[in-house]
């Protein structure tokens, strides 16, 4: 079965070329321009502008789109040309416009063609001299980008309203911003054989594990992937060997979060061309915390956290339980309440569970529809959402009251775990069919089941369900449900790889 | 599945203490020996002096030989020792396996679902506990530290709730008719489950010093058992020893407003805590396996258990666990004596002896 699932896929796929080794740069200035056409085809966007340096015969190719034309005029073509008493030989031709040029940290040296390529493509002005056995490549970027802007899916009430954009530098100037300190560190990999997508693990030096940093440049190296074009196309590559539900990757799109995190010794991947940043390791607790948490009082921070500790169990266990309750268990509901719930659900064509399958699926379309179409219809799918299931369908008698009121609970609270919606949605679908099956008895049973997944996950040597269990007492007392204030938190910092088993 | 896993001792205690507590949820003192209700308070602490002098075997296998558990130790006194006590704590985890699903069967078949035919919840807790074999012991311990937390505020909330229920005047005076019926019931209650034998299996599996977990482990079963028996006859008085499951019985007195049926929380609890000890059961029947056979099949040795448990409690519903409880007392004190004593000390002895002789010949 297997087998001929693997063979049907791969007879619609290919398998990702090797790398060729890279071809050195050319004496004959010639053949590297025909290795660059013969690589670049000819895309309308790459420019070639020969030019003569002195007696020798040199090419600039930028790419139009991606670099700022200004800057290389003011910084590339215009000193080149100013340049008196150049030496005539190319090599020392190349080295005398190198030392007298700065254009930014991106300036480099590449003896590479394929290098050079993709310097290109990257928005650099890449300069070839005849005679001369490598290049000379100029960082004058400017290629289009969304300006920063406030967080969309994050919103915070007093923290920072910055949120990180796809433009990657401009990510990591975000946090550099708000850490001034030399701790910080940004290492950058490339991954991805045709994309070559940038991705930046930040950490501070002094609180991040040396071995988990290692860990996670090895485990992206291994990253065998044609296109990165996002954080998930990476997320599997860093999650924990056992299959699990929930992710112990978790995602950020604002900079004060991600300082946060890498202040308790966490690593924070920046992708290029994302506006989200992934955290590992990610625990299971964070969940239910906000940077709001730590801006408002410690008592209030817990309210919110219990707050949002329910909320995610009433969006799991709600609809499967009322399932659970309305067709084995009728004995557990005060007498009044069984009454009138006993009534509606009388008068409804379908069994409880089917009834609760299909108004939650039905939620989760009108959800969907919410969410991908534009703003202005998106509000009509929800007028017609909530016209159409709250009130015909209840008077039309093919759902009950009661589970409406579920319904709506169940999709507010899951609002308030926004972070986990996506398995809580399919965990919620779940229970509503055990709970239809086997009642209870199979409630607690699939609650056992997810407790065990969650805690077999080991995120970098970290439990996932830290400080919990294993249950760290400092880290409960320190800032779990309870946090503690400033005056006392401010003192010392957590260390996530002191919660190791 | 992790094999070089390990949990720290305080963990390997949480999961112990939740089998062990499991057992005084299940009491029931339908079919057993008939005594006063205020008879189980000391039996209580005599059976806390009995585990404990059951567990002089696992200090000397911690003693002396760390990092081993008892089939490594039988492998220094013979290969064949080693394997012959493999499968035999194998078949005397498969027994308690066995032992523990028809508790369940039982109490989901009278209290949960007391019209609907149990095999379908069979198969769902036998899969469900498969499953969770194979992601190792340190789920397992994780699991346990968290479900104790929630078996214990779940007993508390009862408690607190059904707490004007009780009145002490429902209990009979203590030692009415003598030492003897504590002396029984404690035999009892030491003997009704085996977790010395489990931990004698899971000690190399566990980090750190083992004396500190193991008092506040007993402790907090002393605790927890006096608490529980405390409310069963408190609140039920002699009613409680007609009851199949007392526990059960006087939780369901629990109120608040119009809520009536707390007993849910202890409905739950009990599952949850089933399911974690068969969960166990497995896991070891596994790591025995994978020791006396190959470790590749971890999985499949895991998934062949858990059909033979399903097999037998389907086909053969209630039998087996039928014969362990009417075979009464004097038959569970032999096989837990034989288990959790004389097979651990026969092999200590034999591996002391084999050390003590190999170092003679040496100097």
């Amino acid at each position: 079965m297997w087998k001929w699932l693997k063979k049907a896929e791969d007879s619609i796929t290919r398998s990702i070329p090797a790398e060729e080794p890279p071809t050195r740069v050319f004496a004959e200035l010639e053949k590297n321009i025909l290795y660059f056409k013969e690589k670049l085809g000819a895309s309308f966007d790459i420019l070639y502008k020969q030019t003569y340096i002195g007696k020798n015969k040199a090419f600039l190719i930028m790419d139009d789109g991606m670099c700022d034309n200004l800057l290389v005029t003011e910084q590339v073509v215009a000193p080149i040309m100013d340049m008196r008493e150049m030496p005539e030989e190319p090599e020392k031709q190349m080295a005398y416009i190198r030392d007298r040029i700065s254009s930014g940290i991106d300036q480099k040296e590449d003896y590479s063609l394929d290098d050079a390529i993709t310097d290109v493509v990257s928005g650099l002005v890449v300069l070839l001299i005849d005679g001369a056995t490598f290049c000379e490549a100029f960082g004058v970027q400017g290629f289009p980008k969304r300006a920063i802007d406030n967080a969309q899916t994050e919103v915070q009430e007093r923290g920072a309203q910055e949120a990180f954009v796809e433009s990657f530098k401009d990510n990591v100037a975000l946090i550099r911003r708000r850490v001034r300190s030399p701790v910080v560190r940004f290492e950058l990999q490339e991954v991805g054989a045709t994309s070559k997508t940038r991705v930046c693990v930040c950490y501070f030096a002094d609180r991040a594990d040396s071995k988990m940093i290692d860990e996670i440049k090895s485990r992206l190296k291994k990253a065998k992937l044609d296109m990165v074009l996002g954080t998930g196309y990476l997320r599997p590559f860093l999650e924990s060997d056992v299959t699990s539900i929930f992710t112990s990757v978790g995602t950020t799109e604002r900079p004060d979060i991600a300082c946060a995190e890498m202040a308790e010794g966490r690593a924070v991947i920046l992708v290029d061309g994302t506006p989200f940043a992934m955290i590992v390791p990610y625990l299971f607790a964070e969940n239910f915390q906000s940077m709001d948490d730590y801006n408002h009082r410690p008592y209030y921070a817990l309210f919110i956290r219990v707050l949002k500790f329910f909320s995610f169990l009433i969006s799991v266990f709600l609809p499967g339980l009322y399932v659970a309750i309305c067709t084995f268990h009728q004995e557990l509901l005060p007498a009044s309440m069984l009454y009138d719930t006993a009534v509606q659900e009388s008068i409804t064509p379908f069994p409880v569970m089917a009834e609760a399958i299909f108004i939650h699926f039905l939620y989760e379309i009108v959800r969907e529809a919410g969410l991908r179409m534009p703003k202005s219809v998106g509000h009509a799918v929800s007028i017609v959402g909530a016209l159409v299931i709250g009130d015909t369908a209840v008077s039309a008698g093919l759902i009950a009251a009661p589970m409406l009121i579920v319904v709506a609970m169940t999709a507010i609270s899951s609002f308030v775990v926004s972070k986990i919606y996506y398995p809580v949605s399919i965990l919620r679908f779940a229970f509503m069919i055990i709970g239809g099956l086997a009642g209870f008895y199979g409630i607690v049973l699939g609650f056992g089941v997810v407790l065990f997944n969650m805690c077999a996950v080991t995120a970098f040597g970290t439990p996932y369900v830290a400080p919990f269990a294993p249950m760290h007492i400092g880290a409960l007392w320190r800032d779990s449900f309870w946090r503690l204030g400033w005056k006392t938190l401010g003192k010392r910092e957590l260390q996530i790889h002191s919660l190791e088993k | 599945m992790k094999g070089s896993a390990k949990i720290s001792v305080w963990q390997l205690f949480c999961v112990l203490l939740l089998s062990r507590l499991l057992s005084t949820l299940t009491f029931s003192p339908v079919g057993a020996e008939k005594i006063n209700t205020s008879d189980y308070f000391p039996s209580v602490l005599f059976a806390a002096i009995l585990i404990f002098l059951f567990s002089i075997p696992l200090f000397i296998q911690k003693h002396f030989f760390p990092g081993k558990d008892i089939t490594d130790v039988a492998y220094t006194v013979s290969p064949l020792l080693s394997k012959a006590s493999s499968i035999s704590y194998v078949l005397c985890f498969l027994f308690f396996t066995l032992v523990s699903l028809a508790r369940l069967e039982m109490f989901v078949g009278t209290i949960v679902f007391p019209n609907n035919d149990s095999a379908l919840f069979i198969i769902l807790c036998v899969a469900a506990a498969c499953y969770a074999a194979t992601l190792g012991i340190e789920a397992i311990g994780r699991v346990g530290t968290i479900s104790l937390v929630l078996f214990v505020g779940a007993f508390l909330f009862i408690m607190i709730t059904m707490a004007d229920k009780v009145d002490p005047v429902n209990l009979s005076p203590v030692f009415y008719e003598g030492v003897k019926p504590s002396l029984t019931a404690a035999l009892d209650a030491a003997t009704r489950t085996g977790e010395l034998a489990f931990a004698a299996v899971l000690l190399p599996r566990a980090d750190g010093k083992m004396g500190k977990a193991y008092a506040a482990g007993l402790f907090a079963f002393t605790v927890c058992a006096e608490l529980i028996l405390f409310f069963v006859f408190a609140g039920l008085g002699d009613f409680a020893l007609s009851q199949m499951f007392p526990v059960h019985a006087v939780a369901m007195l629990a109120e608040f407003s119009v809520f009536l049926r707390f007993d849910v929380l202890l409905t739950g609890a009990w599952i949850l805590t089933a399911f974690i000890k068969i969960s166990l059961l497995l896991y070891m029947q596994s790591e025995l396996l994978q020791k006396s056979f190959s470790r590749k099949w971890n999985k499949l040795y895991v998934l062949c258990a858990g059909l033979l448990v399903l097999i037998i409690q389907v086909f053969f519903a209630g039998t087996v666990s039928d014969y362990y409880f009417a075979a009464g007392l004097s038959a569970r004190v032999i096989l837990y004596i034989v288990f959790v004593v004389a097979v651990p000390s026969v092999i200590l002895v034999a591996a002391l002896m084999k050390r003590r002789g190999k170092r003679a010949k040496n100097s």
